[in-house]
């Protein structure tokens, strides 16, 4: 009986003593930092819980020992923890794990690429529209960017003094080559290929180009197409030059097409703006264009955008002491489809790229006739290690094939139609096999770093190169922030009538970019320097071989106003090439690089921008004299031993655009208007001869030229 | 008189969150019953100023409108700086970008639009500062953007887009997160028809009433947008002549925040429909 009674005694003190004990923990998560306000609670009763204090600790009075401690918290896996004795003999240590990433967050961050963080600029469609340059064109939108040195007036861009060579446009993770529409000899082109209507992304690097992409060796434009549609649009535009009709689909809810097309004429342009445009006779365009996204499961996704173009251009032409007409055809179709596997922690995408083209020139004694093909396939993956580090490598097939069939003037100053010329055939390809690793790692709060490898699998006489990058940047504060980059880069220049070959061209680059932002105010520092080698192709019988460029650029942009907006930008640029062992000034030596611009932009008035570019002329190498040539009753130049020591007359640039935008329930009217070159300055382009080199009279860039159009677009 | 009933209704309370039977166990009652023994008085827990803390900084608020001074927002807005510098965690950096969209409130009513702006900028920056931010900060992040709105000049649309992708990102997060649908179907709600708005108000909203305040309970933690998601249902039947709608969502409202202003002031336009 005693030992009954002792035995229920020690029983139920047990039971009394135990719902007097409070179990005690702390709570932290894999970096061992504590984790405050983490719910603490029991299976059994999830109505009494309690809460990590500051320092990760808590305190939860139990009643049984049979029974599961349940820690949660936002953004970290749930802990269960079956309880036992030694639960209470010390302080529980429970460490939660991140929850990782939501198929859907995976989803929206896999979109964007790896490198963004890095970019020089992101850009969405309507960053495009709203641009006062862009004239609605997603290549000349960056066209306005300090770090931009175009000074052709082309589409095509160029970063940091690089030629245009060096640099790539990749639509979807697939490079397009010859970016711009009505490309002449020079690959100089006034618009790009690209509709804006249905770009997503714009990202743009002006120097150290993200290894995920390859064959660049300046900057890069990467441009992501829309990934989800707003709503049904149907869109009429009518210009001066052109017409146009643009339908965006919704087919199911994840689904949607945009098919568009455009027809270009020249007729009414070239009358208006008769004066300005003497030496063109006349241009045209058809293009039609298809854009499919899908998405096929949770996990799947599917874009496929074809684009097929004809285009026609004739123009009065110079090339030495030869002026006559020049005329160019050429039909592109080209090919971009995505696949894209979402994983828990990544995603999967292959992409695709087939573009065919044929090209027609005429020239004097030039008639040349190409055929492009290219094909494109990369395999990549990139994978979320944590919240701060992701990682994405990949492998890339990249094959141009170049088919020239051309009548080339045997003595090149010689172009007249009765000038000699000789037959040429050249049928050249490359196979560029690489693969790459790219990390973009937050190592503090403060401090991000990348880093990229790339190498190429060399084939037939290719040489092997490996690309690297790292780059560092300091954010201050939330308005400030610091980077450092550096890297070598490796890339092909594109075959064209003058080089029909596939040059290596390397450059080693580094820069330090400042970028301060506050409410209305952005202002942006950068200097660097960059050293190319490899023989750069150009239309002078020069053997470039290399440039080295030291740049500083400052940029100021701020609200002035709600409407009112005013834009500068500087850019220093010192250039130094290196021809035949001898080292020059390059023809991209600018003491000072101006862009300004005031814009006004009321919705319920009218939208105005006032734009500016100005610099110094570009440099040329002079002709000094010239000899009589019997063979072909030309003057064959001398040409100065001091090369881009001609320097033409500055550059100075004035445009005015202008548009009313009006809204009826679900219709809406744009009425646009623009005036390039307002002031009719004469900007030098080039320079031609007479027959024995002793005047000569510049040519030059465009000049005042009225644009105007109007768009319909019916929403439904 | 619409401003100062708007005040009464403040002190007297509203829709609070959760609406379980649920009870909390703060570790400071558990210190307290421990050492009530002992002659010493009890230590004040650090986190003290964190418990409840969605309800101390409306009440702060609150007494700063009566007495036009901020003197409470500001103690609050000082005892987070002290905490933040002891304490290096994310849910500091959020009460305070939260607090100080309130300040920014209350520097509107005073009718002082630049202090307003300061603090809105304040709070903007103590949140954009989070890193790896979760549902719940994203939220905020885009709620405080879209308030802010009104003190920029110029680039509103392009502000918009940044809003968009922070409410994307927190629904990507954590879909069932009330809040983050409420600031979804608010931001919805204020942009133009033209842009888009209006379209997605009622899904967002009705998903938004039918989610609870906070998974766990939890006092640390923000459990705002109940009330607030009725209120703009409501007002969005009624702006689109639902009557029918607009009474049976105010009749739930009510019934589940018996004591809320914001839904109570609706009742005058339902009348009579």
């Amino acid at each position: 009986m005693k030992a009954i009674l002792l035995t229920a005694f020690l029983f139920l003190f047990s039971i009394f003593s135990f719902s007097q004990t409070v179990l005690k923990g702390l709570v932290k998560d894999s970096r061992d930092e504590p984790i405050f306000a983490a719910n603490v609670y029991l299976k059994s009763n999830a109505q009494l819980s309690t809460s990590t204090d500051l320092d990760g600790k808590f305190q939860l009075p139990i009643s049984s020992m049979n029974d599961t401690l349940i820690v949660s918290f936002v953004g970290y896996k749930i802990k269960k923890i079956s309880l036992n004795k030694r639960s209470l003999s010390d302080s529980l240590i429970v460490v939660l794990k991140g929850s990782g990433y939501s198929l859907a967050e995976v989803i929206i961050t896999a979109r964007n690429p790896i490198s963004e963080d890095f970019s020089a600029v992101q850009l969405t469609k309507l960053d495009i529209y709203l641009n006062p340059t862009s004239q609605g064109d997603p290549l000349k939108a960056i066209s306005f960017l300090p770090s931009s040195t175009t000074t052709d007036e082309s589409a095509n861009p160029s970063f940091r003094g690089s030629s245009i060579d060096r640099t790539r446009v990749f639509l979807n993770g697939v490079p397009i080559y010859q970016p711009v529409r009505n490309t002449q000899i020079n690959k100089v082109g006034g618009f790009s290929i690209f509709n804006t209507e249905v770009v997503g992304n714009e990202y743009a690097y002006a120097s150290n180009p993200p290894l995920i992409y390859g064959n660049t060796s300046s900057g890069l434009v990467d441009i992501t197409t829309l990934t989800e549609l707003p709503h049904n649009q149907l869109q009429f535009s009518a210009t001066l030059a052109s017409f146009g009709i643009f339908l965006s689909q919704k087919i199911k809810q994840n689904s949607f097409t945009q098919l568009f097309s455009n027809y270009q004429f020249s007729g009414p342009f070239i009358q208006v703006n008769k004066p300005s445009v003497a030496n063109l006779n006349e241009f045209g365009m058809k293009d039609a264009g298809l854009n499919y996204h899908a998405k096929l499961s949770k996990r799947v996704e599917f874009n496929s955008f074809n684009y097929f173009i004809t285009e026609n251009y004739d123009a009065g032409t110079e090339a030495y002491t030869y002026v006559g007409q020049s005329t160019s055809s050429k039909n592109r179709f080209f090919s971009i489809n995505n696949l894209m596997y979402y994983m828990n922690n990544g995603v999967l995408s292959i992409n695709t790229g087939f573009d065919k083209a044929k090209k027609d020139f005429l020239f004097g004694n030039i008639i040349s006739h190409k055929k492009i093909l290219q094909t494109y396939a990369s395999a990549n993956y990139k994978h979320f290690v944590s919240n701060s580090m992701s990682i994405q490598t990949g492998l890339t097939y990249d094959y141009q094939s170049n088919i020239f069939d051309d009548l080339i003037p045997l003595y090149f100053y010689a172009q007249s139609p009765s000038s000699p010329n000789y037959q040429q055939t050249t049928d050249i390809n490359n196979h560029n096999i690489e693969a790459y690793l790219y990390s973009n790692w937050n190592l503090t709060d403060q401090w991000n770093v990348f880093y990229g490898l790339r190498s190429n699998i060399p084939t037939n006489t290719q040489r092997s190169y490996l690309s690297s990058q790292l780059g560092l940047r300091y954010t201050i504060n939330n308005d400030q922030s610091l980077s450092l980059s550096g890297g070598k880069y490796n890339s092909y220049s594109l075959p064209d009538f003058y080089h029909k070959q596939f040059n290596l061209l390397k450059s080693n680059q580094i820069a330090l970019e400042y970028t301060y932002k506050h409410k209305n105010t952005l202002l942006k520092a950068a200097s660097f320097y960059i050293d190319e080698t490899g023989q750069e192709p150009t239309d002078t019988p020069l053997n470039i071989s290399g440039i080295n460029t030291f740049g500083a650029e400052l940029s100021y942009e701020r609200y002035l106003h709600r409407y009112l907006k005013i834009t500068l930008a500087n850019t220093y640029l010192n250039q130094i090439l290196t021809v035949d062992g001898g080292t020059y000034n390059g023809d991209k030596k600018f003491d000072f690089f101006i862009k300004a611009s005031l814009n006004y932009t009321n919705p319920k008035l009218f939208s105005s921008s006032l734009i500016y570019i100005g610099r110094p002329g570009s440099y040329d190498t002079p002709i000094i004299g010239s000899t009589f040539d019997t063979k072909t009753s030309f003057y064959n130049p001398t040409f100065s031993n001091d090369l881009y020591s001609q320097q033409a007359g500055s550059y100075n640039r004035f445009d005015v655009n202008l548009s009313r935008h009006f809204e009826f329930n679900k219709t809406a009217i744009t009425c646009f208007m623009s005036v390039n070159n307002v002031l009719n300055t004469q900007n030098e382009s080039g320079i031609s001869y007479n027959t024995n080199y002793s005047t000569g009279n510049p040519y030059y860039y465009q000049l005042r030229t009225w644009f105007f159009g109007i768009m319909l677009g019916l929403k439904y | 008189m619409i401003r100062l009933l708007f005040i009464i209704s403040l002190f007297v309370g509203s829709c609070n969150g959760n609406t379980s039977n649920t009870k909390q166990i703060d570790n400071s009652q558990i210190t307290e019953h421990q050492t009530q023994s002992m002659s010493t008085p009890p230590p004040i827990p650090p986190d003290s100023l964190l418990l409840g803390i969605q309800n101390k900084v409306y009440q702060a608020f609150v007494a700063s409108l009566l007495s036009h001074k901020s003197d409470e927002l500001d103690k609050i807005s000082k005892g987070l700086s002290d905490l933040y510098k002891a304490k290096n965690q994310n849910i500091i950096l959020y009460w305070q970008g939260y607090l100080q969209y309130y300040a920014s409130i209350y520097y509107l009513q005073q009718n002082n639009k630049k202090a307003a702006e300061n603090e809105a900028d304040k709070g903007l920056n103590w949140l954009k500062s989070i890193k790896n931010k979760n549902s719940e900060d994203y939220a905020l992040l885009a709620l405080l953007q879209s308030f802010s709105i009104q003190f920029r000049t110029g680039d509103a649309m392009l502000i918009s887009q940044e809003i968009n992708k922070d409410i994307e990102n927190a629904l990507a997060i954590d879909s069932s997160n009330l809040r983050a649908n409420y600031v979804f179907a608010s931001n919805n709600f204020y942009t133009p028809k033209k842009y888009g708005g209006g379209k997605l108000v009622e899904k967002y909203l009705l998903k938004a009433i039918s989610l609870p305040t906070q998974k766990t309970p939890n006092q640390y933690l923000p459990s705002w947008g109940k009330e607030e998601s009725y209120e703009m249902l409501i007002k969005y039947y009624i702006q689109n002549k639902k009557w029918d709608l607009a009474k049976q969502y105010y009749e739930k409202g009510i019934k589940e925040c018996p004591k809320s202003y914001i839904i109570n002031q609706l009742a005058s336009q339902l009348v009579g429909k």
